[in-house]
């Protein structure tokens, strides 16, 4: 029934593509057209409720009366049917640029918005989630659409606060998953992007553009060690891709280690160093000649790599984070990037320092590896790189490894990567790092915040099993799932955002701007005892 | 260097910027082949754009007619583009991921009131390469197959996944084993793909007009008939629109030429707006489901930014309100037939004009006389690129907006190239 189903909506798609082939905009489709508007006004609250008052997820089927159940399964079916109808309609041109300037409107009185418009933002914001984009995300970021009487639409933020669209404040202990060391909107680096913009946003591809030289100069001058010669992309990811290949271009050998529960993004290449089992299984099969390693343990590395080398097998390099991040932040012991480097310059094999999270001050060094004065062969970088402000990331490597790039600069290439807006947000990230000594202050606040969560751990040893981390890559592990999940929805509904969702909560992390000032250090620590309490 | 820098530059600052960029490069980035004369790698740092010109440091004027490999649809710093984007700069440029962020929502709404057929679900990356890597994993996602059909000559992407169905062995070579059970037929040949289906084939993914590969056109059939293959033998067919889609070749989406309606449609480039870095892969509601089970399996740090989201959403509105399509269509044509007269004159050194829309390759005799070209046009402050896959053709991709006068300084400047060559 599927399949059919597939291909009737692909004939029908095929036959109005017919109709306007050659014409940018399909027109409205006539009568029906207009009639299929009016029901769809009928039915988008009834597509809104089923989708988002009552989670969709099958927790949500669970719980509750039969009655309940019962309701949430009847606005499905009446929202499903809504999606089939409106399967092949299409706005007309007036439609499109009508709804557009509104939308221009809106962002241009973006601060200046009536009650009445915010209300309508929410709604069309959360409509739009589900009908255009992954209606999972919702049900995943339970704790938004369980606040209260309107979802939570971010709208504007600065320094460590976020605000919704209702005016709403929070503090922002998640920082992006890591992307806002230097704070929300920092206005040095919003001011360099938005001067760049008036000028040359993004590249010819043919001249040189000076912005790129003069960040990876910076760069090459601040990362650790030999480590000079750099390429932009726009991710974490992109970064991890670039590294591998050039591993593999270099020692002419294709294998990797990577760590268990280690994590360096989600295309294949990088996907296929991902240590955990439920982001791969669906698309496998991946790059083969990876092999895993318990993270923190050096003699493990050895132990494979000597494998290796007994039966034939080509490592081109070990990749790990300093810290890892997205498995909650798992400080290794003091002595393992030491013996990393020791065991690959032994095994003749490149090590990858996959500095996406713990890089630009995160961990209380500006790179993860300084803690040890380890310098590895390649290093990546993402997330606080573009300085809150654009997507950036890099890879780096020595003079030495980067010659095989050289030959043909085709052989790795990007569109955007390296964009001169993207560059000056660089720029202007390290030039804020230093001169505000980013790394210094995340020292500084991470064991005052260790501290106080370690306290408040004492108080409800029960529940909180483990407080870690280092510098401002904290994570809080409770004793099970559910409850670091009322943990996370409760500091939310106390204005606190934490990186604690559906699906991974057992862990919590923290990683608020590195400025945070002390007073909402106290304030946040004061949040979670006044939380935890109202769950004993 | 300081930034920003926001009032005009001196002749000192002009030299001491071009010095450095030089020196930065050639330091701390790839080694610029090109040349070794100074003088002219200076004026090769290129210091602002607008419309269809490029300035270098100095202010002199380049018409830009390789339009970033595509990304300058809408020419360089539009107005709109600009002043939205700036706007969100200054409410909150990159997202809190945890809230509901509605600008990204605004786009995936538009995107989907223009895309073909069913196409309305989306999913926003950074760039063309993370648009197929993740049509790639949704199609094995959603089959629960593994395989994948590509065209030889064909051009997705630099990433694993994307390099490995990515039909040019120099990108691939160096880099393996990619991902396994990839088979490669030639482009234009339907009959190819029907046989080239096997039980474990998850999808096929194609581009409507091969750009790397040297601006390859299909037959008008191709598309229609590769979509029914994919339906009879119930395989997805991706649309690797990076690079034509947006009104690049004259409709709004490459597709639309023959009516068909892809399964999963990748976009990158000129959706940035010319300004922010921006990819997208759309798909049915159907199709998209499969990541409904868990929206980690597949996610983005930045993906999903506001300040992309913007400047997506004003390339669309201005794309579809300034009828782009119809007017790369239109002068596409135009220019192609000048081009063809410039042919006739000069047939042993261009062997073919081909294009679609504002898509446009010359095929030269050989390389060396390529480059050759592309050196004298840029001698005449014109623009142009080779193409990745078949270097001895030289791309036309100028913005969709580009004045028409300027169309004829190119057509002018071909002329005389070409007669300098002759000579």
């Amino acid at each position: 029934m599927k399949n059919t189903l597939k291909r009737d909506a692909r004939a029908k798609g095929a036959g109005e593509g017919g109709m306007v082939a050659l014409s940018s905009v399909r027109p409205s489709s006539g009568g029906r057209g207009g009639a299929g508007n009016g029901a769809r006004k009928g039915e988008a609250p009834a597509a809104l409720s089923a989708r988002v008052v009552a989670p969709r997820a099958a927790e949500a089927l669970q719980a509750g009366t039969p009655e309940k159940r019962m309701a949430v399964r009847r606005s499905l079916k009446a929202a499903a049917k809504a999606r089939a109808r409106r399967g092949t309609r299409r706005f007309s041109t007036e439609k499109v640029v009508k709804e557009s300037q509104r939308w221009l409107d809106i962002i241009a009185r973006a601060d200046r918005l009536t009650p009445a418009m915010k209300k309508r933002v929410v709604k069309e914001t959360v409509k739009s989630f589900n009908a255009y984009f992954n209606s999972g995300f919702l049900e995943y970021r339970k704790a938004v659409a369980e606040a209260e009487q309107y979802a939570a639409i971010e709208w504007t933020g600065q320094g460590s606060y976020i605000e919704d669209v209702m005016g709403r404040q929070y503090i922002d202990c998640l920082g992006g998953f890591g992307i806002y060391s230097a704070g929300i909107r920092h206005p040095k680096i919003v001011e360099a992007v938005r001067v760049q913009l008036e000028r040359m946003p993004l590249s010819s591809q043919e001249l040189l553009d000076p912005l790129r030289g003069a960040l990876a100069e910076l760069l090459g001058e601040i990362a650790p060690g030999n480590l000079q010669k750099c390429f932009f992309i726009n991710n974490g990811t992109d970064a991890v891709e670039g590294a591998m290949k050039l591993a593999r271009l270099y020692t002419e050998k294709s294998g990797f280690i990577s760590t268990i529960r280690g994590f360096h993004g989600k295309s294949y290449g990088s996907l296929s160093l991902m240590g955990k089992a439920e982001f791969r299984v669906a698309f496998e099969p991946l790059l083969q000649d990876v092999y895993f390693v318990e993270f923190g343990d050096a003699d493990e590395v050895e132990w494979q790599l000597k494998k290796a080398r007994d039966v034939g097998l080509d490592i081109a390099a070990v990749v790990a984070e300093p810290v890892q991040g997205e498995a909650g932040a798992i400080v290794p012991p003091d002595d393992y990037w030491p013996r990393l480097r020791e065991i690959c310059d032994e095994y003749d094999v490149l090590l990858i320092a996959d500095e996406v999270q713990t890089g630009m001050g995160r961990t209380g060094k500006l790179f993860g590896v300084e803690h040890w004065d380890v310098i590895p062969d390649i290093m990546c970088l993402g997330k606080a790189l573009g300085g809150g402000v654009m997507p950036l990331s890099a890879f780096i490597s020595t003079p030495e490894i980067w010659k095989v790039l050289e030959k043909n600069p085709f052989l790795h290439s990007s569109t955007f990567g390296g964009n001169p807006l993207a560059c000056a947000a660089g720029i202007a990230a390290i030039n804020v790092t230093l001169s505000e000594d980013l790394p210094a202050q995340a020292a500084e606040s991470g064991a005052y915040f260790l501290a106080g969560l370690r306290e408040i751990q004492s108080r409800y040893p029960e529940h909180v099993v483990d407080v870690r981390g280092k510098g401002l890559l904290i994570g809080v592990e409770f004793d099970t799932t559910e409850f670091g999940y009322s943990v996370a929805s409760g500091l939310f509904r106390r204005g606190v955002l934490v990186a604690g969702t559906l699906l991974n909560a057992k862990t919590i992390r923290i990683e608020p701007a590195l400025s945070i000032p002390t007073k909402l250090v106290d304030e946040v620590l004061g949040h979670l005892d006044d939380t935890l309490r109202s769950l004993m | 260097m300081k930034l920003p820098i926001e009032h005009p530059l001196s002749r000192a600052e002009q030299e001491t910027i071009a010095a450095e960029g030089i020196d930065n490069w050639n330091m701390y980035l790839r080694r610029f082949p090109k040349t070794k004369d100074r003088d002219r790698d200076r004026a090769l740092v290129e210091w602002s754009g607008e419309g269809s010109i490029i300035r270098n440091i100095y202010g002199e004027e380049y018409i830009d007619c390789l339009g970033g490999y595509g990304i300058f649809s809408l020419g360089h710093r539009h107005p709109e583009v600009v002043r939205a984007v700036k706007d969100q700069l200054d409410r909150m440029p990159l997202h809190s991921q945890y809230l509901v962020n509605p600008i990204t929502a605004e786009a995936g709404r538009r995107l989907a009131e223009v895309a073909p057929g069913s196409l309305r679900r989306t999913f926003f990356c950074n760039s063309g390469t993370e648009a197929v890597e993740g049509a790639l994993k949704l199609a094995r996602l959603h089959t629960r197959r593994q395989g994948f059909i590509s065209a030889e000559n064909s051009f997705h992407g630099k990433s694993m996944g994307s390099l490995s169905v990515t039909g040019r062995s120099v990108f691939r070579e160096p880099f393996r084993p990619l991902l396994s059970d990839v088979t490669f037929v030639p482009f234009g040949d339907a009959a190819a793909i029907d046989t080239a289906i096997h039980r474990d084939t998850a999808a096929v993914i194609l581009e409507p007009v091969q750009g790397e590969g040297g601006v390859i056109v299909p037959p008008d059939d191709y598309w229609p008939r590769v979509r029914a293959i994919c339906s009879k033998r119930d395989v997805l067919l991706i649309a690797d629109e990076v690079q034509t889609g947006l009104g690049r070749t004259g409709a709004l989406f490459g597709v639309n030429h023959w009516g068909v309606v892809p399964d999963i449609m990748c976009l990158a480039k000129a959706l940035s707006g010319g300004v922010i870095p921006c990819g997208s892969f759309t798909t049915t509601d159907e199709i998209f489901a499969a990541f409904h089970g868990n929206p980690m399996w597949h996610s983005s740090t930045f993906g999903n930014n506001p300040l992309a989201a913007t400047a997506a959403s004003m390339a669309i509105e201005i794309t579809v309100r300034d009828r782009l399509p119809e007017r790369a269509a239109r002068l596409g044509d135009a220019l192609m037939r000048r081009l063809e007269t410039l042919r006739s004159k000069h047939p042993e050194m261009i062997l073919e004009v081909r294009g679609k829309g504002l898509l446009i390759g010359l095929e030269m005799r050989d390389e060396a006389l390529g480059a050759a070209l592309a050196e004298k046009l840029y001698a005449r402050r014109v623009l142009v690129a080779y193409a990745l896959n078949r270097p001895r053709v030289i791309r036309i991709e100028p913005p969709l907006n580009i004045p028409e006068d300027l169309l004829d300084r190119l057509v002018v400047a071909l002329g005389e190239s070409l007669q300098a060559l002759g000579a």
